[in-house]
C-alpha cells in the first residue's frame, strides 16, 4: 500500500509550502545541494516517462487531430469510450466504496487474502483479465453459458466493454479510496457513534466526507484507467467499430495501416488525459480548500 | 437514513440498465441453430443467392484491415447485410472465435494461421479462398539512405535489422529460411535489433526508424509509397504467401458467410485490394507456397 496515492487528508492544503515559507521545512534546513539533487532526479524521471510522449508531436503535427480521417474515427469511438468508462467508474464507486470501507475498517478472517485479491488485477496484464473474462462470461464460459441458454450474450458487446474496463480500473479506485479512509481518525468515528449515529450514518456523515478528497482522486484515476483500457477490452469485447471499439482500440487498428492517423488519435488521447488531470487537480484543490 | 441510500440505488439501477442495454439479446430468428446446415455439409457448392442474414461477423487479422474497412461498408451498400468486423492479432482472434464457437468468417493475416485453424477443425476447409498474395521482400526506407543492395548487406555492422519472430510470425519463418538458405543466418544474427511480434510490427519498426532494414512484404512499399521501398529477394525459400478467408465452422449462416467471401474475390473487390496496395495476382518469379 505504500506506493498508493495517499492524499494530504489530515494536513492543511499547501502545508508543505507554508512550512517551507516559515523556515521550518526540512528542505530549508537541509543543504541547498539536496534541493537541487531532488530537482535533478525529478528531471531525470520526467525525461524517462513524459518526454517520450513529445515524440508523438514530432511524428504527426497537432493539426492532424482535426484531419477528416481522425475526426471520422473519433466520432465513432469517443462517445462509446466516454459512456462505457463513466458507467464502469460509476459501478466501481457503487461496489468499490463499501469494499474500501470493509477492507479499511473491519477486521475479519480472510481480510489479508481479500486485500491481496483486490490488488491482484493491478499486477496482472489486462490481456490475462480479458482471457479470464472470456472464459467465465463468454458464450461457453462458466456463467456465460447459462446466460447464453437464456438468449443473452455478453462477449463482444458494449456491456463487455464496460465489464472489461470495470475489472481493470475498479481495483485502482478501491486501493486509493481505502488509503483515504484509513487516513480518517478512528476517534472521530467513535465520537459520532457515541453521539448516537449508527455505523452506516457514521460512515456516510463522517468517514466518507472526511475522505472525500482521496475518494475523488480514486474516481478520477479509475476513470482515466477505464478510458485507456486496451488488453481486456480487445480480448473480451472484441474490436468491432461502432459497437466495442474504444479510442485505444482504434489507435491499435489504425496503427496497422495508417500510422499518421494512429499517432493523431494518440495525441488526442494525450490531450484528453492532460485535461482530465488538470480537472482532477482543480477539483482536488477545491475539495481541500473546504 | 433511507434518503442517503437513494443516490446509490439510482446509480446502481443506471449501471444495471446500461449493462442490460449493452448486452446482446439474440432473437430466435437469428440464432440460426436450426438454419445451420448439417455438420460436414459442403457449402462450397451452395449458391450465394439472397442470404437472409442481417449481419455477418468477421474475425480478421490486422493485415487485411486496410482494404477490409472499405470492403465491409461496400458489401453492406450492395446487399444490405451489415458486416461486423473485429480485428487483432490473427492468433488472438482465432482464440476468440474458437473459445466462443461464434462468428461467420475468419480472415487471418497470412495462410499459416488458416492452416492452424484447419488443424483445429475450426473452419470449413472447402470454403477456403485466397484473397491476395504476400510477396517477401527486403524493405528499406525511401531513398535507400544506407545503400542496401542485397541480402548480403544485412550482415553489415552499421545496420540495424528487424525480423519477425520465428515460429510466431510467418515473416519470421520466411526470414529464417531465406537467411539459412543463403548461409547468412549466423552473420546477420548480431545485427538483429529486435524480433517483431507481428507482420505489422515489422513494418512499424521500419516506419518509426527502429530498423534500417527488415524482411517484410512487398505490400509494405505499396501501402507506404512515400516511406518504404523494396528490393526483391532471390531465394528459393522466399515463398509467396497469401491472405486467406474461410467460413467458421460454428457459423449459423454459412451461405451468407460464403457469399461475403465470394464478394471479397470479385473483380469489384479486387480493385479495392489493388488500390490499397495488396498484390492480387500471384507473381511468377518466385515459388508459390501453400
Amino acid at each position: 500500500m505504500g506506493d498508493a496515492y495517499v492524499p494530504n487528508g489530515s494536513g492543511s492544503p499547501g502545508g508543505a509550502q507554508a512550512a517551507e515559507a516559515s523556515g521550518t521545512g526540512r528542505l530549508r534546513s537541509g543543504a541547498r545541494s539536496t534541493r537541487w539533487g531532488l530537482v535533478a532526479v525529478t528531471g531525470v524521471f520526467l525525461a524517462l516517462t513524459a518526454a517520450p510522449l513529445l515524440g508523438l508531436f514530432a511524428y504527426a503535427p497537432c493539426s492532424m487531430v482535426f484531419c477528416p480521417a481522425t475526426v471520422v474515427i473519433l466520432r465513432k469511438t469517443l462517445a462509446l469510450t466516454v459512456s462505457s468508462s463513466l458507467t464502469a467508474t460509476l459501478a466501481a464507486v457503487i461496489v468499490g466504496l463499501p469494499t474500501a470501507l470493509c477492507l479499511a475498517r473491519l477486521s475479519f478472517r480472510g481480510r489479508t487474502v481479500a486485500n491481496a485479491l483486490v490488488e491482484l488485477p493491478i499486477s496482472l496484464p489486462p490481456l490475462v483479465l480479458g482471457v479470464a473474462l472470456l472464459l467465465v462470461w463468454g458464450r461457453r464460459g462458466v456463467i456465460g453459458s447459462w446466460l447464453s441458454s437464456h438468449g443473452y450474450h455478453l462477449s463482444f458487446t458494449f456491456a463487455a466493454v464496460i465489464i472489461a474496463q470495470f475489472v481493470v480500473a475498479a481495483p485502482f479506485f478501491v486501493r486509493i479510496a481505502k488509503a483515504a479512509i484509513e487516513q480518517v481518525p478512528v476517534s472521530l468515528e467513535e465520537a459520532s457513534r457515541t453521539l448516537g449515529r449508527g455505523p452506516i450514518g457514521t460512515y456516510l456523515r463522517v468517514t466518507l466526507p472526511l475522505a472525500q478528497r482521496g475518494i475523488l482522486a480514486g474516481v478520477i484515476t479509475c476513470w482515466a484507467r477505464a478510458m485507456s483500457e486496451f488488453g481486456a477490452t480487445i480480448m473480451f469485447a472484441g474490436n468491432f467499430p461502432g459497437r466495442t471499439q474504444t479510442v485505444p482500440l482504434a489507435i491499435f487498428s489504425t496503427m496497422q495501416y495508417d500510422t499518421v492517423t494512429s499517432v493523431s488519435l494518440s495525441i488526442f488521447m494525450l490531450a484528453f488525459s492532460a485535461c482530465t488531470f488538470v480537472l482532477a487537480q482543480t477539483l482536488l484543490g477545491r475539495s481541500a480548500a473546504r | 437514513m433511507r434518503r442517503e441510500w437513494v443516490p446509490g440505488v439510482w446509480a446502481a439501477a443506471a449501471v444495471a440498465v446500461t449493462l442490460m442495454w449493452g448486452c446482446h439479446r439474440q432473437q430466435p430468428a437469428d440464432t440460426g441453430a436450426e438454419a445451420a446446415p448439417p455438420k460436414g455439409a459442403s457449402t462450397a457448392a451452395a449458391p450465394a443467392k439472397a442470404p437472409e442474414a442481417k449481419s455477418i461477423t468477421v474475425f480478421a487479422g490486422a493485415a487485411a484491415m486496410a482494404a477490409l474497412k472499405e470492403l465491409g461498408p461496400m458489401y453492406e451498400t450492395k446487399t444490405g447485410i451489415k458486416v461486423d468486423i473485429t480485428s487483432g492479432g490473427s492468433g488472438s482472434v482465432m482464440t476468440q472465435f474458437v473459445q466462443e464457437q461464434f462468428g461467420d468468417v475468419y480472415m487471418p493475416g497470412s495462410d499459416d494461421f488458416m492452416d492452424k485453424a484447419e488443424a483445429k477443425d475450426a473452419v470449413l476447409k472447402d470454403t477456403r479462398a485466397i484473397l491476395v498474395y504476400l510477396v517477401p521482400a527486403i524493405c528499406i526506407s525511401k531513398g535507400n539512405p544506407k545503400g542496401i543492395k542485397s541480402l548480403d548487406d544485412l550482415a553489415r555492422a552499421d545496420l540495424r535489422v528487424v525480423l519477425g519472430e520465428e515460429k510466431a510470425v510467418c515473416l519470421g519463418d520466411i526470414a529464417a529460411a531465406v537467411l539459412k538458405e543463403k548461409g547468412l543466418a549466423e552473420k546477420v544474427q548480431p545485427r538483429v535489433a529486435s524480433y517483431a511480434s507481428s507482420c505489422e510490427d515489422v513494418l512499424n519498426k521500419l516506419l518509426l526508424g527502429e530498423a534500417d532494414v527488415v524482411i517484410g512484404w512487398d505490400s509494405f512499399a505499396k501501402q507506404n509509397p512515400d516511406k518504404v521501398e523494396t528490393i526483391p529477394i532471390q531465394a528459393e525459400s522466399a515463398r509467396v504467401r497469401h491472405i486467406p478467408a474461410a467460413v467458421i465452422k460454428w457459423s449459423t449462416q454459412r451461405d451468407a458467410a460464403k457469399a461475403f467471401i465470394d464478394f471479397l474475390t470479385s473483380p469489384d473487390a479486387m480493385k479495392v485490394w489493388e488500390a490499397r496496395g495488396y498484390t492480387t495476382k500471384a507473381p511468377e518469379s518466385v515459388s508459390k507456397g501453400t
